[in-house]
């Protein structure tokens, strides 16, 4: 007995940590090429990502989501997301600073995103 | 008793496929270069979905292949228990990034519930293009 609540326990979480966990893409629109980045608790209101840009600095950084942050939403794609959930990023990557804005569904892990770094240079993200 | 159970997982197999791969259709679309005169394509597979795979042509003949993905835009909700749900999306704003050898194009789009809608594309080129759902 004790063995099936030990082994329902290790299930549980490790199913609840890879929800909570995703991999995205990050494609510079400069260069063309990819990279990937991961996020911790990407369901949650805050988390942190890490990874590696396509030019291959690593990066380190925090994001934070808040419901139906329209205007964030509206400011950074050109079509609106009225129902979705934004989190703001801060990207830390050497001497680059990338800021992005990752959309999701509520409640729901992320799916796509927008990045600019400090010269303007963009990115997109999809999860 | 045994040719039955087999018959049976079989039929069952068969439901599932079908019904897995025949729910959303595939969607065309057309992407135009918004400085000559050039047409391409776009497939965006079970573009029912909220995300899934694409394939296109650019309008200078390039292959590309890529992914979609989508947050709602105009739903219905319901707050069950003071947690809102959405029941329905009604419209939904997307991005497609495509891979096309050693560019990429990324592009915004909007569509509602039978995957009908538009979007702005541009390119690691400098391009910029037009997306229209057919």
């Amino acid at each position: 007995m004790a063995a099936v609540v030990a082994l329902a326990g290790t299930v549980a979480l490790l199913g609840g940590g890879c929800a909570n966990k995703q991999s995205a893409r990050i494609y510079s629109l400069s260069s063309g090429k990819a990279a990937t980045f991961d996020v911790d608790s990407a369901t949650d209101n805050h988390g942190a990502l890490r990874g590696t840009l396509p030019s291959g600095e690593q990066c380190t950084g925090d994001f934070s989501a808040s419901a139906s942050d329209e205007t964030r939403l509206s400011a950074t794609f050109p079509y609106p997301a009225a129902s979705a959930e934004a989190g703001v990023v801060v990207l830390n990557c050497g001497a680059q600073v990338l800021q992005c804005v990752l959309a999701r569904r509520p409640g729901q892990g992320f799916s796509f995103g927008s990045c600019k770094d400090q010269h303007g240079a963009e990115y997109a993200m999809m999860f | 008793m045994r040719n039955f159970n087999k018959r049976l997982l079989w039929a069952i197999a068969i439901f599932a496929t079908a019904a897995t791969s025949g729910c959303y259709p595939n969607r065309k679309g057309a992407i135009y270069n918004t400085k000559s005169p050039q047409k391409g394509a776009v497939v965006f597979e079970h573009a029912g979905d909220t995300n899934g795979a694409a394939q296109a042509t650019m309008p200078g003949g390039e292959r590309c292949e890529g992914r979609f993905n989508t947050v709602p835009d105009k739903a219905k909700k319901t707050y069950d228990g003071g947690a809102k749900q959405i029941l329905e999306e009604e419209t939904q704003a997307g991005l497609l990034v495509l891979t096309c050898g050693q560019a990429v194009v990324a592009c915004n789009f909007t569509r509602d519930l039978w995957a009908a809608g538009y979007g702005t594309c541009k390119d690691s080129r400098g391009e910029q293009y037009e997306l229209l759902f057919k």
